[in-house]
């Protein structure tokens, strides 16, 4: 039975937009907690949790969410258990948001700098060691009294170990510099290279001999 | 938001799965779509302003 188009039925249709708000918030509430958990175990300090973080969004990412939705609904009903469509629909989207929500937050928990961390533990702000990210992971021990202030005499000797690196390496030792790419060490190598070619008192300043220095006094005066 | 449509494909009820219902009923295939795709565009369009807002009052620069 054919029936005519009306108002009614677009007034109806508005009205099924309630449906899909409810489900919104299930997907953003489930996707949320899975995506928290799956941002955290992406950080993770122990390698194995950031290996399971990994395999689950490539897995969940490489595939269709009605994939999803059709392995809870029919799939569940072929092994014998009976879900409702909310249910499945409510498992589906939670796994599925949670993937990329937690993508999204593994990436602003990575934008951090390294400094702010820093900042954030010299503050002796709680911070759970379950967080502790790879770029903060290795500078401050699991053990809580290493998270202190330093004292005076500990303060005077973190800075003259920091002055006695600074004039070894400029620019950090070797191997803070790896994340610059192979380029930039190229560069760093090439301008040793020229160095060694040119003469050594290239680009500095002619030397205060006093023959330099008479010089430099008759021409002005 | 938009990816829930997908759920009338397993008869869980939504804006999609009554669309497909009016749209059974009366064979006005184009005027249910459109009206669903206005209705999917409001709610995109709401949820923006309402994050804009959000954005503006949390992370407002004073």
């Amino acid at each position: 039975m054919i029936r005519e188009f009306s108002f009614n039925d677009v007034l109806y249709l508005v009205a099924a937009m309630r449906w899909t708000l409810a489900l919104t918030a299930i997907a953003f509430l489930g996707g949320g907690l899975v995506g928290l958990t799956i941002a955290l175990l992406r950080v993770s300090a122990f390698a194995p949790l950031r290996w399971i973080g990994t395999i689950y969004v490539l897995a969940v990412q490489g595939t269709p969410l009605l994939a999803w939705l059709f392995v809870f609904f029919f799939g569940l009903s072929i092994v014998g258990v009976e879900v409702s469509p909310w249910i499945a629909a409510a498992a589906a989207y939670s796994i599925y948001a949670g993937a990329f929500l937690g993508e999204i937050w593994r990436g602003c928990l990575q934008a951090i700098p390294r400094t702010q961390w820093e900042a954030g533990a010299s503050l002796a702000s709680p911070s759970p060691r379950s967080c502790a990210t790879s770029s903060c992971a290795g500078d401050a021990s699991g053990d809580p009294a290493h998270r202190r202030l330093p004292g005076p005499a500990h303060q005077e000797h973190l800075a003259r170990r920091r002055h006695r690196l600074h004039r070894a390496h400029p620019r950090g030792p070797a191997h803070h510099r790896r994340h610059l790419s192979p380029l930039h060490r190229l560069s760093h190598r090439g301008r040793a290279l020229l160095r060694a070619l040119l003469p050594a008192d290239a680009g500095r300043p002619p030397a205060r001999t006093e023959a330099a220095c008479r010089s430099l006094s008759s021409r002005t005066s | 938001m938009l990816a829930t449509s997908v759920v009338s494909q397993i008869s869980a009820q939504d804006l999609f799965h009554t669309a497909s219902i009016v749209q059974s009923r009366t064979f006005r295939d184009f005027e249910v779509y459109i009206v669903v795709a206005a209705v999917y565009l409001a709610l995109a369009l709401v949820f923006r302003l309402l994050f804009a807002a959000l954005y503006h009052f949390v992370f407002a620069r004073r």
